[in-house]
């Protein structure tokens, strides 16, 4: 069985990587109110949390190089047990997917057309993804570098007109704050964006490349879409100090302050661009990810005819998952950091030490030498 | 055949789609709209209640030329339209508003926010989270508080502006080309409010009565605590906050000697902030305050050369940069607020001392001490080296 037929290249690879994980810097009010101006820290504390965890993928894709994480399920919890786990993993990755859909359609709303029903948005927006994804694995990546490069861009200049206004002493005081608040900062950061790279164990079989090199792309990766993240939450402080904490769009306010002369200025348009761009690379990834577990998981050749269905279910499940954007501010602060790390971490150590346990990767290994000879 | 018959149906489609599906979804036409340039809070005579008043672009003025053609008209009709609801909240005087008139409010141009000085001594915190919440409203919005009702100052006009409210964005502009503190936008605000002991200041705004024309002019600023105003400065001690906060790009400082006076124009100013504690863990701010000055004008100092003026020069701006300090941090400690944001830089540079003075730092403010180093520079002379009249004093 083989679903997804073309490969994409590493570097395809790494800048997906990056490009998940910078679009997540919208999201930076689920953190910024806790932690106020330590904010920037807590996202090298998370990186620094992260590592552990990306060992985790990296050994389970090495131990298994060319199976994906639904495969990986079956062959170390059998069929019934892989089945049921996969469930949970399906179960995650729809959630995910509908997350970030809902995330589109309320940030569009509240940035630039504030009258138009989300749904209209998200079901245009959704048909697009629905799009790219009929077409497989290498055109959802393809992009990846390209947004990467606009996004870069975008902030590269907003850092060098917005100079004059940036306070140094915004950042300070550091480290000032309960210990509490850091490790709940941490535990979000750490679950939000760099936690739900274990999207990737799905894709990893289907990159062209050695095995050594794995290392190097996942954390290429991680690191330089973290630098990223990291480089916008530092403007966003530098520039808005103590504001920081109100804004549930960060990003946006500081890109509405930011002037050249009197005639040049209001760059808000720039922010909302780069948002629809991130989060329609995160969307279609997510989704076609969605997709493909679901395939590997019912055993069926092609995911094609459940492209629409599935993209309908997602459009009523991102609006009927949370009320107002209140409670998913509070379901991200206080329900996630309890409940994705079960499908981040636990899950997949469970995995990698019954499938050490069972010294699946040797005999991995031996077969696959086999499969050479013959 | 089949091939091309389907390609020319989806391009028709596209066509379709479109000219007929795209647009824009909550479209507003300009005709439709009532642009508003200012916005006045006041306290209402009844408790409790809160009078919002907007300035309104005449619709038909706008768009037909500048200032320029008001004059030739000969008719002195006003470019603007005052309209103001009191209610309890600000949003529900600017819904009023909305449903009370032909046209909706257009909140994107908003130029100033200005609060009647009742309101502004009643406090003025609850009237900011509406103008920062709205999606229209922009943060770098200026804010301001009349010296008596806001809404007589929209009212006022402004000679060669033909909205009021552009001419108070524009003339706090200038203001602001002088110190940057000059002028304080909402964000700005907002930031010296989060920062728990520093008092905010907002510039004040006054309608000036002369004999045949009322105009408006800046005069000082309004000194807060927390939300509340409590006093004011005069411009003359805000040059003095402006040294101390190290932002004086342009200006001038009357220099008086006894030998003759001067006026020099400042260049730009630095200040170096430190905190020194005693032994028994009060702080003392020490400061070194770097000011660079031309030489705008000189009156006096017969018999001498240009070198000892310069001394002399140099030892005047200094008494005179210390007077214009020390004022203004006396009339502050009488007022127990402090505007510098002292307390602020203490939790951020020395936060574990802080948290031992915060508790009682209203009562330390007062008492605080300034280690004052000032070093003047005087880097341009103009374009005279000597003036005429130092020349006559050494012939006669």
């Amino acid at each position: 069985m083989n679903i997804e037929k073309s490969r994409i290249s590493p570097l395809q690879f790494m800048f997906a990587i990056m490009c998940f994980i910078r679009s997540s810097s919208l999201l930076s009010s689920f953190f910024t109110p806790i932690v106020n101006q330590d904010s920037w820290l807590v996202i090298i504390f998370g990186m620094i949390v992260s590592l552990p965890v990306l060992w985790i993928y990296i050994s389970l894709s090495k131990a298994f190089p060319k199976s994906n994480l639904i495969e990986i399920n079956d062959l170390v919890f059998g069929r019934i047990g892989g089945k049921i786990i996969s469930a949970f993993y399906l179960w995650f990755f729809f959630t995910l997917t509908a997350l970030n859909l809902r995330d589109l359609g309320i940030f569009v709303g509240k940035s630039t057309m504030s009258k138009t029903p989300p749904v209209l948005i998200i079901i245009v927006f959704i048909l697009l993804c629905a799009w790219a994804v009929y077409y497989g694995l290498e055109v959802v990546t393809r992009y990846g570098i390209v947004f990467i490069l606009i996004s870069s861009a975008i902030l590269l200049l907003s850092f060098l007109v917005s100079i004059n206004i940036m306070h140094r002493e915004s950042f300070l005081p550091i480290l000032n704050q309960p210990l509490k608040s850091y490790i709940q900062g941490t535990n979000i950061i750490t679950m939000i964006p760099f936690g739900e790279l274990v999207v990737f164990l799905m894709i990893v079989p289907y990159v062209d490349f050695k095995q050594k090199k794995l290392v190097r792309y996942f954390m290429g990766g991680f690191l330089l879409g973290g630098l990223l993240l990291l480089a916008v939450i530092l403007r966003d402080l530098a520039i808005l100090g103590n504001t920081l904490k109100y804004f549930s769009l960060p990003s946006f306010e500081t890109l509405r302050i930011i002037r050249l002369f009197d005639s040049l200025g209001h760059m808000e348009i720039l922010f909302a661009i780069l948002l629809i761009i991130l989060l329609f690379f995160k969307v279609t990834l997510l989704f076609y990810i969605s997709l493909l577990a679901l395939s590997y998981w019912l055993k069926i050749e092609t995911f094609r005819p459940f492209i629409l269905p599935v993209a309908a279910l997602l459009v009523a499940y991102s609006f009927i998952m949370f009320e107002s954007s209140m409670q998913q501010t509070a379901f991200a602060r206080e329900i996630i950091p309890f409940f994705w790390p079960i499908f981040e971490m636990l899950l997949p150590f469970i995995t990698l030490i019954v499938a050490y346990i069972r010294e699946l990767p040797k005999k991995n290994r031996e077969k696959e030498k086999e499969d050479v000879k013959v | 055949m089949l091939n091309k018959f389907k390609k020319f149906l989806f391009l028709l489609m596209v066509f379709i789609l479109v000219f007929t599906a795209s647009g824009c979804y909550d479209i507003r036409e300009l005709d439709s709209l009532y642009i508003v340039t200012g916005m006045a809070m006041d306290k209402a005579e009844q408790p409790g209640l809160i009078e919002v008043s907007v300035q309104i672009a005449k619709p038909g003025a706008l768009g037909s030329g500048g200032g320029g053609d008001k004059k030739g008209g000969g008719g002195e009709e006003k470019a603007t339209i005052i309209i103001d609801s009191v209610k309890r909240n600000v949003i529900e005087a600017l819904e009023a508003l909305r449903h009370d008139s032909s046209r909706t409010l257009f909140m994107h141009h908003n130029q100033v926010l200005i609060f009647g000085r009742e309101q502004a001594e009643a406090g003025i915190l609850p009237y900011l989270d509406a103008s920062m919440r709205d999606q229209e409203t922009r943060l770098e919005v200026m804010v301001l508080v009349a010296d008596e009702k806001a809404k007589d100052v929209l009212n006022t006009e402004i000679k060669a502006e033909k909205y009021s409210a552009v001419g108070i964005r524009r003339m706090v502009d200038n203001k602001r080309s002088i110190s940057k503190f000059f002028g304080i936008d909402l964000l700005t605000l907002v930031s010296k409010l989060t920062e728990e002991t520093t008092s905010p200041l907002l510039p004040i705004i006054k309608i000036v009565e002369e004999e045949d024309l009322t105009r408006l002019s800046l005069t000082g600023m309004a000194v807060f605590k927390k939300d509340k105003m409590i006093g004011k400065i005069t411009e003359y001690q805000l040059r003095g906050y402006s040294w101390v906060m190290g932002e004086l790009k342009s200006g001038y400082l009357p220099v008086k000697l006894k030998q003759g006076s001067s006026v020099m124009y400042v260049k730009s100013s630095k200040n170096k902030l430190n905190t020194i504690f005693k032994p028994d863990g009060k702080p003392i701010m020490s400061m070194e305050i770097e000011g660079v000055f031309s030489v705008g004008e000189l009156m006096g100092f017969e018999e001498m050369d240009t070198k000892q003026i310069v001394d002399e020069l140099k030892k005047g701006a200094e008494q005179a940069i210390r007077k214009e300090i020390m004022s203004c941090f006396k009339s502050v400690q009488s007022m127990k607020a402090d505007i510098y944001g002292f307390g602020d830089y203490i939790n951020k540079h020395h936060p574990k001392k802080w948290k031992t003075l915060k508790p009682q730092w209203e009562e330390l403010f007062p008492s605080l001490e300034l280690d004052l180093k000032i070093k003047v520079e005087i880097k341009d002379t103009g374009k005279i080296l000597q003036s005429p009249q130092m020349e006559i004093g050494r012939l006669s």
